[in-house]
């Protein structure tokens, strides 16, 4: 017995999946194309499509070489979005950033000189390495979507997703993104190493120089249309309960049970961490052709959007103990609806 | 004696400077002289009585204040405490200040300084004061003067005490005799403050002795109370006492089919977790599945109803799925029959026994 062989009670929810059906069929198309030049790093892949449906901003974070830039590159041209790459350095200004003003001899006029930040999808590379007031006015313009140049304030053009990477290595001379600021990614994403098979395709392709071309597959409108069956995607009250039953034990782990992790949390996650984890949740949904979610979807998606909210104490760091660890004894303790 | 250096003063030789009383140009110069003499003499007189009374006007002044110092005694042993009066007599305008005799008098040691009395009568008044002095050396020792300061017509004087010599004694030591031992420490006879203290802690410690076993009596007694929590009925029994519970609700039948689904999911994952210590009620049906499936006491036809019945409800609880009624019923069955099928052997025996 299945959903389709239900009652017609759920019929709201059968026409949602029906839609889903036929909205997220560019999904596995865009994942297709993407994994021709990627190899492996389908975990990554799925996360860049959690934040390009429901319009969020992800931080990759890996060792160099792990085909971050690639897969943006990659993700843009099969989109056919405008793409910028911004290399944060320790001398970026915001207007190397955002644009500025620029005189025009010949009009007699200041002109405005938009800068790399106008584009759909935006690679901030390295952005631990660019100061407070770069960083400031990246994650402002991630927020606000718009920029304002002299007197003149500007839409950024919609899809727009800033995937910024950072570096875990080589911390010296970086200038660490603020708490506040880091909330305003819906996703850290952690990537991997890719294992031996998908290691030994890539030496090949790189080798050989036989880069396949990626095709435009998807526009995008279609991108507009699915973020709005996204924010369709049924989420019963239970699952709501169940989100802010893990952002909360985040914040009083007693209350939930897990004393033992209260010593170790310095500060749990913020209303923005419940947003994010249901559209989070709601994308994964849509990803996996649901119309509806389940609390599968809340934990598939729960460590990427949790990861950078909690702070952990020196206690936790003495005994080496990750937000990763703390988010999985969450996990196994709040009870599933 | 007076100093060499100092001028004599030579006065009259009246008795040769007596004329011869046969001449009378004699006797009239002496006539002359006599009661030039006379008249100096009278001179002198006057002068001499005003003095007087101007000194004896001073010294009665003088006697507006009076300060004495007595003692018991002259002899005392070194050491020994030796008490010190000190008076003063003043009229009543006049103001005093008595000494601040903190450390010494003189080569003495003061050891304590009692309170000044106060006496008035016949508009004098009359201070008392007892300090108690030693010393440590023998021989001979002067306790010196004690001054006082007073204020007669915005006039500062001062008034001393006489001095007094003491003979301070040391205690003979008999070199012939043989050395003694060391004398133990001499016991005092206890004051009543020193009783009542004692009394006091001797109250405390027998109290505290009393209130301990007192104390862990009423405590464990708590303890015991507070610690009897009924055994937790095994994970079967529970199963099925919720699920009597379930049925007894009629939850389906009056259209709380979410709510239905909810309980009777939540009693299969609870027995779940009892029965197998699978970590259930914290899992999702996707995580359940495999570590059922590696269960022996589950059987395939089981663990694919379950699971079945796991994934529906979950369509009930998140997707607005609406079973058909037999279905409710088939669910109830299932849970049941999962529970009774998977029943510990051990329970059993446990019956029977």
């Amino acid at each position: 017995m299945d959903i389709a062989t239900t009652n017609t009670a759920g019929s709201d929810i059968l026409a949602l999946n029906e839609k889903i059906q036929v909205e997220s069929q560019f999904v596995s198309v865009l994942t297709d194309e993407i994994g021709k030049v990627i190899i492996g790093q389908q975990y990554m892949v799925e996360r860049l499509l959690i934040g390009l449906l429901s319009s969020g901003h992800i931080l990759l974070e890996g060792v160099p070489g792990l085909a971050k830039t690639l897969a943006i590159n990659t993700l843009s041209a099969a989109v056919n979005a405008k793409f910028s790459r911004i290399q944060f350095t320790p001398d970026l200004l915001p207007a190397d950033l955002i644009g500025t003003m620029i005189y025009n001899q010949a009009k007699n006029d200041f002109a405005v000189k938009k800068g790399p930040i106008f584009a759909n999808f935006i690679l901030a590379d390295e952005i631990n390495r660019a100061p407070a007031k770069v960083q400031s006015a990246l994650l402002e313009a991630m927020q606000e979507r718009q920029v304002t140049i002299g007197e003149e304030t500007h839409k950024l053009e919609e899809p727009f997703l800033v995937l910024a990477t950072q570096n875990p290595v080589e911390q010296e001379g970086t200038y660490p993104l603020p708490e506040a600021q880091l909330d305003r990614f819906m996703l850290k994403v952690v990537i991997g190493y890719p294992n031996k098979e998908e290691e030994k395709q890539i030496m090949r392709i790189n080798v050989l120089q036989q880069f396949p071309k990626v095709e435009e597959v998807v526009k995008p409108k279609v991108i507009l249309r699915a973020r709005e069956v996204v924010r369709e995607v049924y989420m019963d009250e239970k699952i709501e309960n169940y989100i802010l039953d893990i952002v909360f034990a985040t914040r009083d782990p007693k209350q939930y049970g897990i004393s033992s992790l209260e010593h170790l949390i310095n500060y749990g996650g913020s209303p923005r961490a419940s947003i994010n984890l249901a559209l989070a949740a709601k994308a994964y949904a849509f990803i996996k052709r649901r119309g509806y979610v389940i609390p599968e979807d809340v934990r598939a998606v729960c460590e990427d959007v949790m990861r950078h909210r909690i702070g952990i104490t020196y206690e936790a760091e003495a005994e080496n103990i990750t937000q990763e660890n703390i988010i999985s004894d969450i996990l196994n303790k709040v009870e599933v609806p | 004696m007076l100093p060499s250096s100092l001028p004599r003063v030579k006065f009259p030789n009246y008795k040769t400077q007596i004329p011869n009383s046969k001449s009378k140009t004699q006797n009239s110069s002496l006539k002359t002289r006599q009661s030039k003499f006379t008249l100096n003499y009278s001179y002198i007189k006057i002068l001499i009585t005003i003095l007087s009374v101007i000194l004896i006007t001073q010294i009665t002044k003088a006697q507006h204040v009076k300060v004495t110092a007595s003692l018991e005694d002259t002899i005392y042993m070194i050491g020994q405490h030796i008490p010190v009066n000190l008076s003063v007599e003043r009229n009543a305008d006049v103001e005093v200040t008595w000494p601040f005799l903190v450390d010494s008098l003189g080569s003495f040691e003061v050891l304590k300084s009692g309170k000044i009395d106060t006496t008035i009568v016949d508009n004098k008044s009359i201070e008392k004061q007892q300090i108690f002095v030693t010393h440590f050396d023998s021989g001979y020792h002067v306790i010196p003067p004690v001054e006082f300061t007073y204020k007669e017509k915005r006039r500062t004087k001062t008034a001393k005490t006489e001095p007094f010599l003491i003979r301070m004694n040391t205690v003979e030591v008999d070199t012939t005799a043989a050395i003694m031992p060391i004398k133990n420490v001499i016991k005092m006879p206890l004051t009543f403050k020193e009783k009542l203290k004692r009394a006091l802690i001797i109250a405390a410690v027998v109290l505290t002795i009393l209130a301990i076993p007192a104390f862990l009596y009423f405590y464990f007694k708590r303890r015991k109370k507070e610690a009897y929590v009924p055994p937790p009925l095994p994970p079967y029994e529970l199963a099925m006492k919720r699920l009597r519970e379930l049925k007894e609700k009629k939850l389906w039948q009056e259209g709380n089919i979410k709510t239905y689904y909810s309980e009777l999911t939540d009693i299969l994952r609870g027995y779940i977790e009892g029965r197998f210590e699978l970590p259930a009620l914290e899992m999702t049906t996707d995580e359940i599945s495999p570590l059922l499936k590696k269960k022996k006491e589950v059987s395939k036809g089981l663990f694919r109803n379950v699971i079945d019945l796991l994934t529906i409800s979950d369509f009930v609880k998140f997707a607005k799925a609406r079973p058909s009624t037999k279905y409710h019923t088939d669910a109830f069955d299932q849970v049941k029959d999962f529970v009774r099928s998977t029943k510990p052997i051990i329970i059993e025996e446990e019956v029977k026994a």
